[in-house]
């Protein structure tokens, strides 16, 4: 459990500070209960249709952390992207598999990751097919048209 | 693979070119049996070549046990043996044990040595990496030189500066955050962590068969690292892991023996015939060093006449009724390369096989290549959903399944029967040795009439699986089960004889035991041939 708690510590004090790199990324991130539950809201990078919303994330730390991945997951029915599954908030990203994931890597890194995925969502693997499908066929007018319709409502 | 062809003493070739070798005698115990053992110079009855096929010298036959079925139908070789001869390629296959195939690795490690001027074990990780396709390796190897070094995680610097395991010392773990007196590790690269956490990590990944980083960069973990770290020979079950994947990768020509323990492979030499046998619905059946006989192309038991198609589909009818596989195919589907069960626990649509590492998509099954470019609009499925064929009425399909099944299981209960038989079998040559002075040889007919019968038994068996599939209306489907009959009471008189216990009795109807394991050859033998004719025209076709 110590790694958790120094995790908790190191995420209180970037978060303090307002480390420059993190908070363009991460609002605030925060533990739920005990240290496996986090919740952490990220920002919307600038230039996406995202910008200037907060999307809520949950992180679970399974009981192996940091031999296992966390589990990550957005909030249901907010999170309108390619590689995120809109009804249960499932995300796509190679690093989250246990195949891909390396102990050396901390919440901070993943919330990172999942920060850029915001920006570069990869349309050749879909969880939501509707926008890869635009994003393919290049429409950037209706892709930021489709985001705003999925989050306004 | 040149390399593994050249141990000449692990081949079993098999060739048919004995006119006399029937079907079955091509398969059964690892070694090439032919007919011209002193059981065959007997024959069951005097098979005449010329043109009149029904004509039976009855000198053969005591007189008094003689019944109708026993009139055999003397198989033409003008026709039928044709098909075997001309039709079917032998097949040509070795088993290797997985140290021989490290073995072998390992020679064309040592093979690549002087061209790449590099230590054996980067040599290693760098086969690994490539699949053990030494082609492709040279050929990057020429483009790329030292960026294909940095890339496969090799250090290229050349010193080895902080590589290995260093002694005790207060150490601060950035993974576990534990403070204390620790031994550490790290590579070139000096991302130094503990050594429990390092050897969590590995423990993690040796069976995956993949090659081992750094946890923090690429950097390649060698064997001796590992097994410095891990200690003893750990590195082995990484090396057994990558053994495993490349079979795997090479499934095409490489095949475990499916038998529990059993960890022999089977290396088929030749691909090319396989086109042509699953044309002419036959199976590969092969024999490891260990005994065991299995089809190569499935992976299942012995299953003439039904080919694999068929024997895939009953199987699998066969386990409908159980929960698990209901459980199975809702939430699972095979891949549709290697036919392993995946489940999808969630993740998107493009999906990779992990035993295979095919990429295909879960809608409708197909290669992922195709997907890439034209969207996510699955036509392949929706074309499909409209060819399927309109089921009959469940009732009366279930009815007629459950007949054949019934069928099927009950020769497999007598095939365990007639396994327990067979361990009488044994005592009872030997008491044929010390009671009436008995040579072995000569003994040896009652275990070649096992054999015939368990050989009978196990076509009797897959037939109904054909059967089944069958068009009921057809006139050869008529003639199979006509066959069928034959066979099953010829397989009941023989495994009748096969109880006599007395070993006076054994000798006195020895010539029995030759004629009705020699009917039992032929009628198995028309059989099988008469199934496989049913699957060449179509007349039996697999389906759900």
């Amino acid at each position: 459990m110590s790694r958790a708690a120094k995790e908790y510590k190191a995420i209180i004090r970037v978060l303090q500070e307002g480390d420059e790199f993190y908070s363009q990324f991460i609002v605030c991130m925060e533990p739920k209960e005990d240290l496996t539950r986090w919740e952490a809201l990220v920002r919307g990078p600038s230039g996406t249709p995202y910008e200037g919303c907060e999307f809520r994330l949950h992180l679970l730390l399974p009981q192996e952390y940091p031999m296992s991945p966390p589990v990550v997951k957005f909030e249901p029915y907010a999170m309108p992207h390619a590689n995120v599954d809109f009804c249960t908030g499932e995300i796509c990203l190679d690093i989250l598999t246990k195949q891909y994931w390396s102990p050396a890597w901390d919440l901070l890194h993943v919330v990172q990751a999942i920060g850029q995925l915001l920006g570069d969502p990869v349309p050749s693997s879909p969880l939501n097919v509707d926008i890869a499908n635009i994003l393919k066929a290049n429409d950037t007018n209706s892709y930021y048209g489709l985001v705003h319709y999925y989050i306004k409502s | 693979m040149s390399d593994l062809d050249s141990d000449d003493s692990l081949l079993l070739e098999f060739e048919d070119d004995d006119e006399n070798v029937s079907y079955l005698d091509t398969y059964d115990d690892g070694k090439p049996t032919h007919l011209d053992s002193d059981f065959a110079k007997v024959p069951p009855h005097k098979i005449d070549t010329d043109d009149s096929e029904f004509d039976i010298d009855e000198s053969q036959f005591s007189g008094e046990d003689l019944e109708d079925d026993y009139l055999v139908f003397p198989v033409k070789k003008t026709t039928k043996d044709l098909l075997d001869e001309d039709s079917v390629p032998s097949l040509k296959y070795e088993c290797l044990t997985t140290q021989e195939i490290f073995e072998s690795m390992i020679s064309r490690v040592h093979h690549l040595q002087p061209v790449l001027s590099l230590p054996s074990q980067d040599i290693l990780i760098l086969m690994q990496r490539y699949d053990w396709n030494e082609e492709r390796l040279l050929e990057e190897w020429t483009e790329k030189m030292d960026n294909l070094l940095i890339e496969s995680g090799l250090n290229t610097s050349g010193e080895s500066n902080g590589r290995g395991v260093q002694n005790g010392k207060e150490f601060f773990c950035p993974i576990c955050c534990e403070e204390r007196l620790t031994e550490t590790f790290s590579l070139e690269c000096g991302h130094e962590y503990c050594i429990d956490c390092y050897r969590h990590y590995i423990k993690d990944r040796l069976n995956n068969g993949k090659i081992i980083t750094c946890m923090d960069c690429p950097l390649a973990l060698k064997n001796e690292d590992i097994d410095q770290v891990m200690g003893g020979a750990s590195s082995a079950r990484l090396m057994d892991s990558s053994i495993k994947s490349f079979v795997r990768k090479h499934s095409n020509s490489y095949k475990w023996c499916p038998y529990t323990d059993c960890k022999c492979i089977i290396h088929l030499k030749d691909t090319s015939s396989l086109q042509e046998y699953s044309r002419l619905h036959a199976s590969r059946f092969v024999s490891c060093n260990m005994g065991h006989s299995f089809c190569f192309g499935c992976g299942f038991e012995i299953h003439a006449p039904a080919d694999c198609g068929v024997t895939d589909q009953w199987v699998k009818k066969a386990r409908l009724e159980c929960e698990n596989l209901n459980w199975v195919l809702s939430h699972t589907k095979e891949c549709p390369r290697c036919s392993v069960n995946i489940e999808k626990n969630g993740g998107c649509n493009h999906m990779v096989c992990s035993s295979c590492k095919y990429e295909f998509c879960w809608i409708c099954g197909g290669d992922w290549t195709p997907h890439g470019s034209s969207f996510y609009q699955c036509v392949i499925y929706k074309n499909g959903e409209k060819n399927k064929l309109v089921a009959d009425t469940p009732k009366k399909t279930l009815r007629r399944y459950a007949f054949f099944y019934k069928m099927f299981t009950e020769h497999e209960v007598s095939a365990k029967l007639d396994w327990k038989l067979g361990e009488t079998v044994g005592f009872k040559v030997k008491g044929l040795q010390e009671k009436i002075g008995v040579s072995w040889i000569e003994g040896q007919f009652l275990t070649e009439s096992l054999k015939t019968l368990n050989e009978g038994r196990t076509a009797l068996k897959w037939s109904f699986a054909v059967a089944y599939y069958s068009d009921p209306s057809h006139n050869l489907t008529k003639i199979f089960i006509d066959n069928q009959g034959l066979l099953s009471n010829a397989v009941e008189s023989l495994s009748e004889l096969l109880q006599i216990k007395s070993p006076e009795v054994i000798m006195k109807r020895k010539t029995e035991f030759y004629n009705k394991a020699g009917y039992v050859k032929n009628r198995t033998k028309a059989l099988l041939e008469c199934g496989r004719d049913l699957l060449l025209k179509g007349i039996s076709k697999a389906r759900e």
